[in-house]
């Protein structure tokens, strides 16, 4: 074994960039280049594009549809269950409340497990979806539109016969097709008014 | 013009905006990812490939990447795995530049390559964090702030890995020479 003579930190550093000093072929940036232009004229690039576009449109509608169309909550009673004296043969709602009925009329108390599928529902009614004030500006929106006071024309930057596809034509009293249900009052066949 | 026109106008001008950037980027940055992807794979076709794909897809993302120094740290981290990866898939195929290629050398040049093949030996021996910071600090000369930029770690931390990194390398070299 022969005597080895110290490797400095300068030598190895020198021995490691000369190991390392190779260039890339002269057409690599050539071929790069290609293969960037290919990237994004293939039809996966478009797609993607495509794909983020239709994302951001389906989240632009899905807001405009939970701001504008969908009707607000309204405050409903909240069912309860009670006795109803005379002799009702059935009632036109369902089984489960029927059967409460049925039950409070005879004097029994319901079931422990018999739950009424309408708890749920009295829940939910107080839970508030729309804003009372974004409501009325919603509303004050649409009626600004149907009115002609506002005019999201420029917004929507449509041209004159596209816009007038878009206009909103106002209901008209006549157009109201006459009520087919008897006004409420007097007892009829099917039940006492409540 | 109408307004659409102008829109679409604009959209074309970033884009070319964006192209020319990015041609400065790989004009400045080709060599640097090549060396990287080389440093894994010693293989200079395999490496050609691998900086391309990272082009590529530095490319996809260069919105986010116009910074220069922030677009050369993406790129080396991503050359880097991209050529791990092409390393493990490919082990039995990628044929080592330096394997079989002493035939018809001179004596120097034979004793040059053995050299070389030892040190890439003692760098591939090294930890992947320890070895990045040598190779980095290899290609185009980088300091340690520039690695550490590269990196995105702190400067104490890459004159740590490079000091350990050092040591490994000298005690791995000079047990090879010694034992030849």
């Amino acid at each position: 074994m022969r005597e080895v003579e110290p490797l400095t930190d300068a030598a190895l550093d020198r021995e490691i960039a000369d190991a390392l000093s190779i260039d890339p072929s002269p057409e690599f940036a050539a071929r790069v280049r290609q293969r960037v232009r290919l990237e994004r004229h293939s039809p996966s690039w478009h797609w993607g594009a495509f794909g983020a576009v239709g994302a951001i449109a389906a989240v632009a509608l899905t807001a405009l549809y939970a701001a504008v169309v969908r009707p607000t909550p309204r405050p409903s009673s909240s069912l309860v269950a009670r006795s109803i004296s005379g002799a009702i043969p059935t009632l036109p709602i369902g089984p489960g409340i029927v059967r409460i009925a049925e039950n409070a009329a005879i004097g029994k108390s319901p079931a422990p497990t018999a739950r009424p599928f309408y708890s749920h529902a009295s829940r939910m009614d107080t839970a508030v979806l729309v804003d009372e004030r974004e409501a009325r500006a919603i509303r004050e929106l649409i009626s600004g539109v149907v009115n002609g006071r506002i005019d999201l024309a420029p917004l929507l930057n449509v041209s004159a016969s596209e816009r007038a596809f878009l206009d909103v034509i106002p209901i008209r009293e006549s157009d109201a097709p006459p009520n087919p249900w008897p006004s409420p009052g007097g007892t009829t066949e099917t039940g006492v008014p409540q | 013009m109408s307004e659409r026109a102008v829109i679409l106008s604009d959209v074309f001008a970033v884009d070319a905006d964006l192209d020319a950037e990015f041609e400065i980027r790989l004009r400045e940055s080709s060599t640097l990812a090549f060396r990287v992807a080389y440093s894994v794979l010693r293989h200079r076709e395999d490496a050609e490939d691998v900086a391309q794909d990272a082009f590529a897809k530095a490319y996809g993302n260069f919105r986010q990447l116009r910074d220069r120094d922030r677009f050369r740290a993406w790129l080396v981290r991503l050359t880097w795995r991209l050529a791990l990866d092409r390393r493990r898939s490919d082990v039995r195929r990628i044929a080592r530049e330096l394997d079989g290629a002493n035939a018809g050398m001179s004596a120097h040049a034979a004793g040059a390559q053995e050299r070389s093949y030892s040190l890439w030996e003692a760098i591939d021996a090294l930890p992947e964090k320890l070895r990045l910071v040598v190779v980095l600090s290899g290609i185009e000369g980088h300091n340690v702030t520039e690695i550490a930029q590269l990196l995105g770690v702190a400067v104490g931390t890459v004159k740590s890995r490079m000091n350990t990194a050092r040591r490994r390398l000298r005690e791995h070299l000079q047990c090879a020479k010694s034992n030849r």
